[in-house]
Formats: structure tokens, C-alpha cells, sequence
């Protein structure tokens, strides 16, 4: 078996903390090691125990972003940012101090598991919930974690197609424009999600943009 | 004329004007008294809204992120649960989706006491949110068009709070089906418009009655904390017309 992710989680919320403990360490896939109630906490256990991932709060005791950016400058690239609904900036702010990915407080089943997972493997994440508005945000924002301009891997119809789902069109949609069957689409649609390894049609206009695939308007 | 008569006269003369001078002082004294009051009341209730709205705030902030960051906290812990068979696994599924409508419901009294979006993104998109919100909930078209592109913070909060007032009276009382919503400005004031095509309601009896009901005495307290004007339009069957006309500062 390979070892477990293990996980530091930050937030000052003791509530909210158990919580994340239950339901990360539900997955025999992970572990978190600790927890830390603020920022300083935060700081000072990862770089004595060495986590591969950190979870953390943004608005807590001596500010999450800000720990974000220390982490970032000090190497330590694995972060995921929790945030509430209504806090669309704060996520910007994170992602631009060097968070790989954001989930909502009140994240789905499965989201935090699958989040830590992917940015495990320096993918980044983006919740399930993301709100247009929020998307828009990203899109303008400088986070950009796809570095290199590398786009050959995508077949002309994938091209084409992540083009329409960035211009905020529906797999019925393209099937009409393109003359194909929507089952088609589907497995276009799922091939492209699985090379730009994301989950969710946000995902797709950032990676889109962020690389360059797509420069239009969006929506 | 006589030495005596002119004496007599010159004293009436000076008896008139001492007269009038302490008339005028008297005059004067009421009206500084006045006034003064005036602005005392104001200041009062200047002061009573801005801690209501600070109360608020504190509420609004404890139930969202303590109240809100416990329930989710909890749900974490109902997604870390183990070993359970399909009957049990739906009644935890059943148990977290009745945990994110209380969720909602928090939520929502959280932002009715204090939009966080008002801070973060400055009032036309509070508005927009709130003007959404009050179409969904209450079936209600908006026309919505604001041309202002910004407001002085203070100013923002109270036509914010004007415009929870006035859309919480057309809800109750209205029967419209149809709102125009327009905010504009031109170099001397800011001119709020809020049309509702509902039953409409008598002016003057409203007025006269103690200032309205508690809504529209809170408006017209915030619009006097704006030194704002309000005009009050309505007829029988023909909607009301609120127009409040804030000096631009």
C-alpha cells in the first residue's frame, strides 16, 4: 500500500476542525498529522513535521492568506484554501498568495478528499460550487498555475469543443452546431476534462484561459 | 411741542425699542432652542440606527462564520462516518442535506441583517443581489438600472437599508407584480426611484398615522439622516412611487 498523504489543516474553529479531521481521516488514503488554530500555528508545524498538503481556513487569528504567502515563498506549493460562500475576493486572494486550490466551507461529500488527492499531485483544484461570478474573478486574477503554453495534446475537436464550453454552451448545444450525437460530445467533453485533469466546467475555462487555448469573451 | 411731551415721547420711543430688542432676543432664543433640538433628535437618532446597524453587523458576523462554520463542521463529521449499510448511509445523506437548508436559512438571515456584499462589492451589486433575491422569493418582476458608479460608504448602508424598507412593504402590502428600481445622479443629488405597480395606499392617512408603520418610519428616519427628501406618490389601484432625493456630498 502507498503511504498516506498526510495532511495539516488550519482553522480556528474547533468545531470545524474535528470535522475535517473525521472526514480526511475516513479516507485510508490520507492522514492529517495536525492541527493548528491560527496562522503562526500553522507555520510552525509545517515546517517542523513536513506535511504533503495543507488545508487551511483563510479568516482566522493572524490571516490565512498571509500564511499562504509564506508558505509559498518558502517552497511549500500544496495548499488548499477553505472559504464560505460569500467570501468570493478572499479566494482570489488566495489562490494569487499561492493556494493550488480552493473548496467552500461547506463542501459536498468527497470534495476535500478529492481536492487533497489532486493537489497532492500539484494539480489544481477548484470547487464544485464555483459561482460565475467567481469564475470571472479567477479568469481576470493573476493565479496561473499552469506554466508552460503546452497545448498539443488536445485533438482538433477538443479544441473546438473547449471553445464552445468557454463561451458558456451546453453539450445539447454543441451536438447541434457540430452535427454530432450528444453521446459524442459527452466522451469529447470527458476526454478533455481528463487531459486538463479537472472536474468541473469551471475547471475547463480556467485551464482554457490560463493556457491560452481560449481567448474570447467567456459567457 | 412741550420739553414734557418730547421726554414723554423719546421715552416711549426708547421703551418700544427696548421692547423689540427683547422681542427679537426672545424670537431668536426659541428658534436657537429649536434648532437645537432638532439637531439633538437628529444626532439621536442618528446614533440609534448606526448602533442598530453595528448590532447587526456583530450578528450577522456570529451567525455566519461561528453558527455557520459549526453546522458545516458538523456535516464534515457525518461524511466521515464509516461502515455504514445502504438504510443508514441515506439517513446520513438525509440528516446532511436537512443540515445545509438550515444552513441556507442561517445564511439568509445573516445577509437580511448585514450584506457582506455590500462592503466587498459596493452597493449596485448589493442591490442586484437583493433585488434577485426579492424576485425569486416573492415572484415580483425588476426592472433595475442604476447609473452611479460610486457611493460614499455611509450613504451606500442607508439607501441599502431605505431600499430592505421599501421592498419589504411592497411585498406585504402591494399585490404588484412589477417593480422599476433606478438609481441616478446628477451634479447636486442622488435621486432613488422605487415604482411599484400594486394597489397603492393613502398618502396622507399613512403620514398622519404617527409617521406610518414601523417601515416607513424607519425610512423616513434614514432619509432625514441623509437630509434626504422624500416624496411619497400613490394612488388607489395605481402603485406607489417612492422618490427619495439625497444631496450629493
Amino acid at each position: 500500500m502507498n503511504k498516506k498523504i498526510k495532511v495539516i489543516i488550519a482553522d480556528d474553529h474547533v468545531f470545524y476542525r474535528d470535522g475535517l479531521c473525521s472526514t480526511i481521516n475516513a479516507d485510508m488514503g490520507m492522514q492529517v498529522i495536525a492541527e493548528a488554530r491560527d496562522a503562526t500555528q500553522l507555520l510552525k508545524m509545517v515546517r517542523s513535521l513536513e506535511p504533503d498538503v495543507v488545508v487551511t481556513d483563510l479568516r482566522m487569528p493572524g490571516d490565512g492568506i498571509k500564511a499562504i504567502q509564506q508558505l509559498s515563498e518558502e517552497g511549500f506549493l500544496r495548499i488548499i484554501a477553505i472559504s464560505s460562500f460569500e467570501n468570493d475576493d478572499l479566494i482570489i486572494e488566495a489562490l494569487e498568495a499561492g493556494a493550488l486550490g480552493y473548496v467552500m466551507k461547506n463542501a459536498n461529500r468527497g470534495e476535500i478528499e478529492e481536492a487533497i488527492k489532486l493537489v497532492f499531485d500539484f494539480i489544481p483544484y477548484y470547487s464544485q460550487s464555483t459561482s460565475p461570478g467567481l469564475l470571472k474573478d479567477i479568469l481576470k486574477s493573476n493565479f496561473n498555475p499552469y506554466k508552460e503554453q503546452e497545448t498539443g495534446i488536445f485533438t482538433e475537436d477538443e479544441r473546438r469543443i473547449t471553445t464552445f464550453i468557454c463561451e458558456g454552451k451546453t453539450t445539447e448545444e454543441i451536438a447541434r452546431i457540430l452535427f454530432l450525437s450528444t453521446r459524442k460530445i459527452d466522451r469529447i467533453r470527458r476526454s478533455i476534462s481528463k487531459k486538463m485533469n479537472v472536474k468541473t466546467i469551471s475547471g475547463v475555462v480556467i485551464y482554457a484561459v490560463k493556457k491560452g487555448l481560449y481567448s474570447g469573451p467567456p459567457y | 411741542m412741550h420739553p414734557y411731551e418730547k421726554k414723554i415721547y423719546i421715552t416711549l420711543l426708547i421703551g418700544i425699542i427696548v421692547l423689540m430688542a427683547l422681542v427679537v432676543f426672545f424670537v431668536i432664543t426659541i428658534l436657537r432652542y429649536h434648532r437645537k433640538m432638532n439637531n439633538l433628535r437628529r444626532e439621536k437618532i442618528k446614533e440609534e440606527i448606526n448602533s442598530l446597524d453595528k448590532e447587526k453587523e456583530r450578528i450577522s458576523f456570529d451567525l455566519h462564520d461561528d453558527l455557520g462554520a459549526s453546522l458545516s463542521g458538523i456535516k464534515l463529521r457525518l461524511h466521515g462516518l464509516g461502515g455504514l449499510d445502504k438504510v443508514n448511509f441515506d439517513k446520513v445523506v438525509n440528516i446532511e442535506n436537512q443540515l445545509d437548508e438550515v444552513m441556507n436559512r442561517l445564511k439568509a438571515v445573516a445577509v437580511t441583517l448585514m450584506p457582506r456584499i455590500l462592503q466587498r462589492r459596493g452597493l449596485d451589486k448589493a442591490l442586484q443581489a437583493l433585488l434577485k433575491e426579492f424576485s425569486n422569493t416573492t415572484g415580483i418582476e425588476v426592472t433595475y438600472k442604476c447609473t452611479v458608479d460610486a457611493f460614499n460608504a455611509d450613504i451606500a448602508v442607508h439607501i441599502y437599508r431605505i431600499a430592505q424598507e421599501v421592498l419589504t412593504n411592497i411585498a406585504k402590502h402591494s399585490k404588484a407584480s412589477h417593480v422599476t428600481f433606478t438609481i441616478s445622479r446628477n451634479r447636486h443629488k442622488i435621486e432613488l426611484n422605487i415604482i411599484d405597480n400594486g394597489i397603492g395606499f393613502n398618502v396622507k392617512a399613512a403620514s398622519r398615522n404617527n409617521g406610518g408603520g414601523l417601515g416607513l418610519q424607519n425610512i423616513t428616519a434614514r432619509a432625514e439622516l441623509l437630509k434626504a427628501e422624500i416624496f411619497l406618490t400613490s394612488d388607489k389601484n395605481n402603485g406607489v412611487t417612492y422618490q427619495i432625493e439625497i444631496p450629493a456630498a
